[in-house]
């Protein structure tokens, strides 16, 4: 699950209009970007200048948990990633006393993993042929 | 260069800064005074880690990963890690050991491989050679970041584990975690291996402002609906995403390299006594040296007998000295009471030149798993393969009728353990418990283990290259192309792939580029004698749209008579033909022109 900051996604504009705008100095932290607000409807709308600078003080405190997607001048196109989708390597006890290993693709399914007490055997090898090496 | 200042603002107590030859990895120290990186508790070196503090050693091992992505990959723009040790979470049973990933993604980028795609940042800076998130941009301006938890081993702090080791070898002793091996894995997964759809919905990263694929998901190949993971729906990926054993890596390079890495499906042949003769499935060691060759290693197979004591209850378990005379032949022992590891030993240590272990329990083939100690794992020299309880009664009934000949080694017909019929490396698509939630990872099928399963840390070299491992393959599959020089043009295409030469300058059309040609006119005499290195090098003289076919010689300097007659300043047609004639009387002087030659260009020059 991805964490948002606030209930107002701040996401991107293509519009030449809103290029235009991003010289704004309520904007500067979004260099060559443009930043506009996503209503509930999924409609973009200029961000007010309240919510600038809220996301300018929650990116400055949190610089990757916000998902920021930013145009530039030259087409590209940038987003931070959040934490949340880091892969995580979580470790648990199994049954028997040892330690298993699994890199899962973000934190929600560590948290699963770790808190799961389903027999390893069937997180790890599920076809016969391809279970984990046994050691004894 | 604004990386830099972010270096230096980050990192005041540690600053460390490598420069290698391909690429430049940035490791910013991210944990405050005292802890982490930064933690004074005295260590006692270990394994090639000569750091005496818990924070040096812990930088140490962060460096040599560094430099082994560095050797591999080829980037003009250095590549920022945010690093740290600290707690995470943890308790008394389950941990989380650590996380990694990229910070940020970008596409359409300057030069771009793919456009409309997203890429790892990292990546996009090398393909851009720019970097484009900035200090003060809009994005991150790390490229990674990566945490591992600092209590593990500590009192409910997954308590039963004996902790990180930080040796720089594979020598880890049991139940320690390798901290080499999972960086490694998660340097990886920050660098290119892994994908941003959405774990939930399916949905592409940035939609719905955004629609476009990521590269990762790109090569990310279904073959039950045969299609790619970007043609998809966000609903066909959730289908796809468990669609454990048909979730394959389209990649050229990862489909190349994956002979030189992985093995065949194993198999045991018995070729007499002729009433148990035949070959049956066979699994591998985790230790000793694979014998993923065919036609493998023959040999008699005989019982290894050994002292029915405490450590093993079973005269033929292996688990103790053998006794009897395995010398120069291939071991059968019973599985059970000890570890694999410790019955090929034992075997090893009375001469056997293989081991063959039968199963105790019905069941299919499965490898024998890692003894956990990496010295003695490494210790073990000889193979040795896993039967089931069937082939074992078998071989039991071949012992009783007289002498066993065997084979162990691959079958030559079947296909890479870890691949899907057209040889592709398959992804990790997991039906239960976590579902879906680990496609970023090879199949745990794949044999040898890779760098990049979900759960392999054990027995791993610390190489991402083949013939070890096929993640540089992987890297080389979504654009991590070689360019040894970093000018941005691909090691392949570029005419000097050892110079610097972005613009690919060829004055001469040869196979060199200017940049790294000795004779860059190919007129024969070396740049650095020639006076003119860019020389005329047209096959006649032509003045003024006369032709005089005579050959445009070469002077001993590097110029050419082209190059000298386009020198010649003249105030009128008179003191042109006549500079034309002493340039031609030279030549001939010189024997590279005849008389004929000379008088064919003079009568060029002198027309109007």
């Amino acid at each position: 699950m991805k964490r948002r900051s606030s209930a107002v996604l701040v996401a991107l504009c293509l519009s030449a209009t809103s290029m235009m705008a991003a010289q704004s100095a309520d904007r500067q932290a979004t260099d060559n970007g443009v930043r506009t607000a996503v209503d509930a409807n999924g409609n973009l709308r200029q961000p007010t200048i309240e919510e600038h600078r809220a996301l300018d003080a929650a990116t400055a405190a949190r610089p990757s948990i916000m998902r920021v997607v930013t145009l530039s001048s030259t087409g590209g196109a940038s987003a931070s990633v959040d934490e949340s989708n880091d892969h995580t390597l979580v470790a648990r006890t199994d049954m028997d006393g040892n330690i298993v290993l699994i890199c899962t693709d973000d934190s929600h399914a560590a948290a699963t993993f770790a808190a799961s007490t389903a027999p390893i055997d069937t997180i790890l090898r599920l076809k016969p042929a391809q279970r984990r090496a046994e050691r004894e | 260069m604004k990386k830099r200042a972010l270096l230096l603002l980050a990192s005041l107590l540690l600053v460390p800064t490598l420069a290698f030859a391909n690429a430049q990895i940035i490791i910013i120290n991210g944990d405050a005074p005292g802890v982490g990186f930064n933690d004074p508790t005295p260590a006692v070196p270990v394994g090639g880690n000569n750091g005496t503090t818990m924070g040096q050693q812990r930088m140490n091992v962060f460096l040599y990963v560094a430099s082994i992505w560095a050797a591999a990959l080829d980037s003009p723009v250095p590549i920022t890690v945010r690093g740290n040790f600290g707690p995470l979470s943890c308790n008394a049973t389950s941990a989380t050991l650590a996380q990694a990933g990229a910070r940020s993604v970008y596409g359409n980028h300057p030069n771009a491989r793919e456009t409309n795609t997203w890429y790892h940042i990292a990546l996009a800076n090398k393909q851009a050679g720019e970097d484009l998130a900035p200090v003060g941009g809009p994005v991150n301006p790390d490229d990674l970041g990566v945490s591992f938890n600092s209590n593990i081993g500590t009192p409910g702090c997954l308590q039963n584990s004996a902790g990180w080791y930080y040796g720089l070898d594979t020598n880890t002793p049991a139940g320690k975690t390798n901290v080499v091996a999972t960086l490694l894995h998660e340097f990886g997964h920050g660098l290119g291996f892994s994908n941003f759809v959405n774990r939930i919905t399916g949905a592409n990263f940035g939609e719905p402002t955004i629609t476009w694929p990521d590269i990762y998901q790109k090569r990310m190949f279904d073959n039950t609906m045969q299609m790619y993971w970007d043609q998809m729906s966000a609903s066909q990926r959730l289908t796809s995403r468990l669609n454990n054993g048909n979730l394959a890596w389209a990649g050229a390079t990862a489909k190349a390299e994956a002979p030189s890495v992985l093995s065949q499906v194993g198999r045991f042949r018995i070729d007499s006594p002729s009433s148990v003769a035949g070959n049956y499935g066979m699994g591998f060691a985790e230790f000793g040296p694979q014998q993923t060759v065919y036609p493998g290693l023959s040999g008699q197979l005989v019982q290894a007998i050994d002292d029915i004591n405490a450590a093993g209850p079973s005269n033929a378990d292996g688990c103790t000295a053998i006794t009897n005379d395995v010398n120069g032949k291939i071991a059968f022992v019973n599985r059970g009471t000890c570890g694999f590891a410790i019955k090929v030993k034992n075997a090893e240590l009375a001469g056997a030149i293989g081991v063959v272990v039968g199963d105790n329990a019905a069941g299919p083939v499965v490898d024998m798993g890692s003894s956990g100690d990496g010295a003695f794992d490494k210790s073990i020299s000889i193979p040795s393969g896993r039967v089931t309880l069937a082939t074992a009664n078998t071989i039991r009934a071949g012992l009783a009728a007289g002498t066993v000949m065997v084979n162990l080694g691959v079958d030559p017909v079947s296909p890479l353990r870890g691949t899907d019929s057209q040889g592709r490396v398959l992804l990790y698509a997991p039906t239960t418990f976590i579902s879906g939630s680990s496609l970023s990872h090879w199949d745990t099928s794949a044999t040898r283990n890779l760098l990049m399963e979900p759960s392999s840390t054990m027995n791993l070299r610390h190489s991402v290259k083949s013939p070890d491992d096929l993640t540089l393959a992987q890297m080389r599959d979504i654009g991590w192309y070689p360019d040894a020089d970093v000018d941005l043009v691909e090691d392949g295409d570029d005419n000097c792939p050892n110079a610097a030469n972005a613009d690919q300058a060829n004055y001469d059309g040869d196979a060199q580029g200017d940049a790294c040609d000795s004779d860059d006119d190919n007129d024969g005499v070396a740049d650095v004698n020639d006076a003119n290195p860019y020389s005329n090098m047209q096959p006649t003289v032509v003045i003024n749209g006369c032709n005089s076919n005579a050959p445009n010689v070469v002077f001993p300097n590097g110029q050419t008579l082209m190059d000298r007659i386009a020198a010649i300043t003249a105030s009128n047609h008179g003191q042109f033909a006549s500079a034309v004639s002493a340039v031609t009387n030279e030549a001939k002087a010189l024997g590279l022109l005849t008389g004929a030659e000379k008088g064919a260009i003079q009568n060029c020059a002198a027309a109007k």
